[in-house]
């Protein structure tokens, strides 16, 4: 080691230290985007060796001939108005255990649970909850409701909302821990000072909570956006996609690897990544326009 | 003087604010109860029901306690048709060796790009900023090709490398701890004589401890509650972790056998809870360091 000058050790250590990392990302990042995008523009079926180049037949099948394929993106609606439902609920949850009420450790705790638990497991348990006679059900009865029971997940009409609650169910308590972190960042001799003047606990929160928090809940709300659109494991792992509830990733893996259709998928893939890309835009400019003012 | 006029306007503002008060703190505590509530019932209730014979299964209704707490049957019918120890020991081997490769990798290549301004390195670092905003999700119907072309397809080494190939959070995690770290430390320990390679094992490695730990906690989170790589990749429970171990678990059995797969559960889930109540602390200020990646 001590026969190398500095400047060889200097480019032996960048060399070694990133040739590694670096092919990782080729080979599992890189190399699978630029494929995504030739697989899209052929009529690969995934198994034979020759990939017909069909141009932008994909894309011209999936938004102009089979609307049914992008049918499952409308359920994606229903994500994002949960996600907004859930976001509301994270901040409110959030701002009262700020106050630091006796027990607000335990609630905290609590809500945060269904995050880091195995996502196949919370699953199964959601889907036998759902049923008919389950444990939403028999809960039910228990406090005197038993008359609204319903066909949670039989139920078209019922089944996308159902699941939007096993999602809101998995994810509000992530959600509640980022906006308590933000809150953290509020000064409280501001608080302090606006109880002096005799500003209600509400308008507290409309002009100093609010205003400080506001970033992140936007970041949240686009992350939400963004992960709407992505909704895979919830509905796939409680109903399969029975009663309509497939999404447009369920739909798109499905292509690829149960129709054998790759070309197809490839191309429904590269359209979702562009609205993700664009979404991912829109809050650029927008964070972006926020920092300058 | 203005004491004496202070006293009884504090003790009006007191009298009069208490009862409205009192009302919104009982809205809140009644508020966060139900939440509560939602959130343990479908866990409580399938911990319940591992205990349930047939018979009560059938009879009773979902939300009575168990007859008997020691009734293990459930947890014994489990383990006795399903490759229960397969699972975990892929599990505990897949984490830890995504473990130890993310965290080598990772904060080599953080000490390279935090600390050498060298040719090429802004390029790096916008392919990482353009990887990162892909949802890893998007490019599986490619990704999969390249893990059959690398022949592993079915073999745990598929969710290895993907664990700690394509992970960039952790990667950011460590370039932002890093730059907090003054230079000065770096050029000390250059004057007196150390390598490079000295430098990055003997000085950053251990002072990037507290990143390493929040890097350990998130991952392992992730990848034991994973469900999409190992669905992917290592549909074999003989192959896969404990996630596959369930969805196969399920997919085989009928409601006559709910109470056994409700078993199978609580053994998936009982780790996570007892190492969350203990690390509760770490896991989410970690969770908080990792989620504003944005």
């Amino acid at each position: 080691m001590l026969a190398l000058n500095a400047h060889m050790q200097r480019r032996l250590v960048i060399v070694s230290f990133l040739i590694a990392p670096l092919s990782l990302l080729i080979l599992f990042s890189i190399w699978p985007a630029i494929q995504l995008v030739w697989f899209s523009l052929t009529d690969w079926n995934g198994l034979s060796a020759n990939k017909n180049f069909v141009g932008l037949q994909n894309y011209h099948t999936i938004l102009i001939e089979d609307q049914a394929l992008l049918k499952p993106l409308i359920n994606s609606a229903y994500y994002f108005a949960g996600s907004v439902l859930q976001l509301s609920l994270a901040t409110y949850f959030a701002v009262i255990l700020n106050r630091k009420m006796p027990g607000s450790n335990l609630f905290r705790m609590l809500l945060f649970m269904p995050f880091v638990l195995n996502a196949v497991a919370v699953s199964i348990v959601f889907r036998d909850f759902l049923q008919i006679d389950g444990g939403l059900d028999a809960l039910m009865h228990l406090v005197g409701l038993g008359v609204y029971t319903r066909e949670w997940v039989q139920d078209p009409e019922i089944v996308k909302w159902s699941l939007v609650f096993a999602s809101i169910w998995r994810y509000l308590g992530f959600q509640l821990l980022i906006t308590y972190g933000a809150l953290q960042a509020v000064p409280t001799d501001q608080y302090e000072a606006a109880r002096i003047e005799g500003a209600t606990e509400f308008q507290q929160f409309l002009y100093i909570t609010l205003p400080t928090i506001a970033p992140i809940l936007g970041l949240q709300l686009i992350l939400a956006t963004v992960g709407s659109l992505e909704v895979f494991e919830v509905p796939f792992l409680i109903t399969g996609g029975a009663n309509d509830t497939k999404t447009f990733i369920m739909a798109t893996l499905e292509e690829a690897f149960e129709f054998r259709r790759v070309g197809l998928a490839a191309a429904m893939a590269v359209i979702l990544l562009v609205f993700v890309m664009m979404v991912m835009i829109v809050q650029r400019t927008l964070f972006s326009k926020g920092e300058r003012a | 003087m203005s004491a004496i006029i202070d006293k009884p306007l504090v003790r009006t503002r007191v009298r009069r604010i208490a009862p409205g008060k009192l009302i919104w703190t009982c809205f809140h505590y009644a508020m966060l109860i139900l939440a509560s509530v939602l959130v343990v019932a479908p866990l409580v209730i399938a911990f319940l029901t591992s205990f349930k014979t047939p018979l009560e299964m059938m009879r009773g209704e979902k939300t009575d306690l168990p007859n008997d707490f020691s009734h293990f049957q459930n947890y014994l019918e489990f383990i006795e048709r399903q490759p229960v120890g397969v699972a975990f020991w892929n599990t505990i081997f897949v984490t830890l060796v995504s473990l130890i490769i993310v965290t080598l990798i990772g904060t080599m290549a953080a000490y390279v790009i935090n600390r050498f301004r060298f040719r090429g390195r802004r390029l790096i670092l916008l392919a990482y900023v353009i990887v990162m905003a892909v949802p890893a999700i998007t490019t599986q119907v490619s990704l999969y090709q390249v893990i059959l072309g690398l022949g592993l397809v079915n073999s745990k080494w598929a969710l290895i490398v993907l664990y700690s190939g394509a992970d960039i959070v952790s990667l950011y995690i460590f370039i932002t701890f890093l730059s907090a770290i003054s230079q000065e430390i770096d050029e000390s320990a250059r004057i007196e004589g150390a390598s490079y390679f000295q430098i990055y094992w003997k000085v950053i490695l251990p002072l990037m401890t507290p990143a390493i730990s929040t890097v350990v906690i998130l991952r392992t989170i992730h990848i034991y509650n994973d469900f999409i790589l190992p669905y992917l990749y290592t549909p074999r429970v003989e192959q896969s972790t404990v996630s596959m171990l369930l969805f196969k678990a399920s997919d085989m059995m009928s409601s006559a056998t709910e109470a056994i797969l409700m078993a199978g559960i609580v053994i998936v889930i009982t780790p996570t809870l007892v190492v969350f109540l203990v690390l509760q602390r770490q896991i989410v200020s970690g969770m908080m360091r990792g989620a504003v990646k944005g």
